[in-house]
């Protein structure tokens, strides 16, 4: 068999392996929010996340995809035989698939951001030395870790002490829900439609600027905070002046809100994390073709698989982790978890449009955290932060050296 | 499981609180019992009765155990730590003092002089009241965790710290008036019995005096 066919197809099945872990481990975190409060049922959460995990990937996905597949490393400084990229890129698929493999065997919150780009770095050092790692881009990444949790629990902060001051606590909470709803359905629209029409449609052909593609997703926020009044009227029709009928029925409006957070968090996840699987198996195919230093958009029978692998996931293994989530956080009220996803979705997105590959996961940990500081959660668990700041300093090592070592076998192979 | 998300969560421990209110309720109750048998002279009804507050009292500290185990150093709280603490043993001693009396009763066999017997009697009254209104502050608590410690649960919060400290001043003043009818007394009693007076009306007092303490923790919950 030809060395080619082999690459592509050990490619194909580390980067299926790959985006079935992302559908089972990532997206069941990134969903488990909504699943919690119930917002959202298991059935429901699935078919959210597969609608809006491929929308993202497919519209917002392209920048982080590009980073991951030519940003970190020179591709130029590897020579000029694709096979090496070829093979290198398969070993970082493999070397971040088997660290997530171990990491979720021993329950460590590490993520799948942070395995990849590991490995590519470390593949990159191995094959074109140090000088062909991009490492302003490395320092970007790294700082975008840190951010991203502290900004996506900037947002949750101020967004459920927002929700606390003007809605719960006010004298009738639905009544304040009736003026402010359609005022927090703009920006998830709003935020949603720009990172869509900004740089997103350029396989329809559709490069709008800055200027116009601002202009349009303002329109699509107003657009769908008017169709929302009528419905917020009709949620927040009063029954009585029960002050725990109104705060019951509140939380319920927020249920409502919640389902479009719970797309809003399933979009940002799929326009970030999907590259993940489909950068470095886009690179292999791309190097494959013979298309090594040319601008070529990600071939769809790549999505396809990603898209594929990820579904295959939440299937068959992310709704266990779901339920197991759905059980352990009803804690988190639709309030609290409305604040945390918009939070975390913003902050991902914004990311995302930045090419800067982030960890949903814990960005989403960030807001949640956010959100108690604004005393909205009862009991937060810090020990899990404290594992998440270590599994920064050992995922990216550990899978650098991982892919390494695979790409020093696998060059064997090279002719 | 790799589920961070899930592990981030950790069940609130607050409502344990409330359990073990119920407990030192239940004690603190008992002790207006002890006082009516004392009354009527019933000795070894006295010693019974204090044997069984006792018990209660081991079991509100279980609770009261358990409630603390509940609050590793790890877990992030919308309140200080430190203050559910405090707070919890302000509720222990409310146990403790009403064990006390009934240990206080039984070490000297005491007899009530009839001009004392009815605000003895209202004196438990007033302090069990105390009890009861800061029992009252602690039912808030689910509310105000719902409500993210500010709106109208923290002012009913506020509020009813108010009253708390209101009816343990009411129970201040009662104890005055006791112990004005005891040294009355004075001249008709043994030193001994007039010293173990004393101590009891400080014991019941001291049940007030930390049902008010319970009061001023929740002032700081609402604050911080």
């Amino acid at each position: 068999m030809e060395l080619t066919t082999i690459v592509l197809a050990v490619a194909a099945i580390a980067g299926l392996y790959m985006a079935w872990n992302i559908g089972a481990n990532d997206v069941a975190n990134a969903m488990g929010t909504s699943v919690g409060s119930g917002a959202l049922t298991l059935r429901g959460a699935i078919i959210v996340a597969a609608i809006f995990e491929f929308g993202g990937a497919m519209l917002a996905g392209g920048t982080v995809t590009k980073t991951i597949r030519r940003g970190i490393v020179d591709m130029d400084a590897l020579g000029g035989d694709p096979m090496v990229i070829a093979i290198g890129m398969t070993c970082c698929l493999i070397a971040a698939a088997l660290w997530l493999n171990i990491a979720t065997y021993a329950g460590w919150p590490v993520s799948t951001t942070h395995s990849i780009v590991g490995a590519v770095m470390g593949f990159g050092l191995i094959a074109g030395g140090f000088e062909a790692v991009n490492w302003s881009m490395m320092v970007k990444i790294a700082a975008s870790w840190i951010i991203s949790p502290l900004l996506g629990g900037f947002l949750g902060y101020f967004g459920f002490v927002f929700i606390k001051n003007r809605i719960l606590n006010v004298h009738r909470p639905l009544l304040a829900l009736r003026g402010w709803g359609p005022i927090m359905v703009f920006p998830i629209f709003a935020i949603l439609a720009l990172s869509v029409l900004f740089k997103g449609l350029k396989p329809l052909k559709l490069d709008l600027g800055l200027g116009s593609s601002l202009g349009i997703a303002v329109a699509v926020g107003l657009l769908a905070s008017i169709l929302s009044v009528p419905l917020l009227r009709r949620a927040t029709r009063l029954a009585s002046e029960d002050k725990d009928e109104h705060s019951y029925r509140a939380e319920r409006v927020f249920l409502v809100l919640q389902v479009m957070t719970a797309c809003f968090v399933a979009f940002a996840h799929g326009s970030n994390d999907v590259a993940n699987a489909v950068g470095p198996m886009a690179a292999v195919f791309g190097a494959t073709s013979g298309q090594l230093g040319a601008e070529v958009a990600v071939p769809y029978r790549v999505l396809l698989i990603g898209a594929l692998g990820i579904v295959v996931g939440l299937a068959t293994y992310g709704y266990k982790i779901m339920a197991t989530i759905g059980k352990k956080i009803t804690e988190l009220t639709p309030s609290r978890g409305f604040a945390a996803e918009f939070g975390a979705a913003t902050t991902i997105v914004m990311a995302s449009k930045l090419g800067l590959p982030v960890s949903t996961t814990h960005t989403l940990v960030g807001a949640v955290i956010g959100v108690g500081f604004a005393r909205g959660i009862g009991a937060i668990n810090a020990r899990v932060v404290s594992g998440i700041i270590a599994s920064w300093f050992i995922t990216v090592p550990f899978t650098a050296i991982l892919a390494a070592g695979l790409f020093l076998i696998g060059r064997l192979w090279l002719p | 499981m790799r589920i961070p998300l899930a592990n981030l969560l950790a069940r609130n421990p607050l409502p344990k609180v409330g359990d073990l209110m119920v407990e030192v309720m239940r004690t603190s109750d008992r002790v207006q019992d002890l006082i009516e048998l004392l009354a009527k002279g019933d000795q070894a009804g006295v010693e019974r009765l204090a044997k069984e507050i006792s018990a209660m009292e081991g079991k509100a500290d279980d609770a009261k155990n358990a409630a603390r185990s509940k609050m590793p150093v790890r877990l992030m709280m919308p309140v200080d730590r430190r203050d559910v603490l405090k707070l919890i043993s302000e509720m222990d001693a409310i146990a403790d003092c009403a064990e006390d009396v009934g240990v206080l009763l039984t070490i000297r066999p005491l007899t009530v002089p009839d001009e004392m017997k009815p605000v003895l009697q209202l004196f438990v009254q007033s302090a069990l009241d105390t009890v009861h209104e800061a029992a009252k502050l602690i039912d808030l608590i689910d509310d105000l965790v719902e409500s993210g410690f500010s709106g109208p649960p923290a002012e009913r919060v506020l509020e009813q710290s108010a009253i708390l400290g209101r009816a343990e001043h009411e129970a201040d003043k009662i104890q005055d008036q006791c112990a004005k009818v005891l040294f009355k007394e004075e001249d008709n009693m043994p030193p001994a019995a007039v010293f173990m007076w004393t101590k009891v009306l400080n014991k019941i007092g001291d049940m007030a005096n930390h049902a008010e303490n319970v009061g001023d923790q929740f002032r700081l919950f609402v604050a911080g």
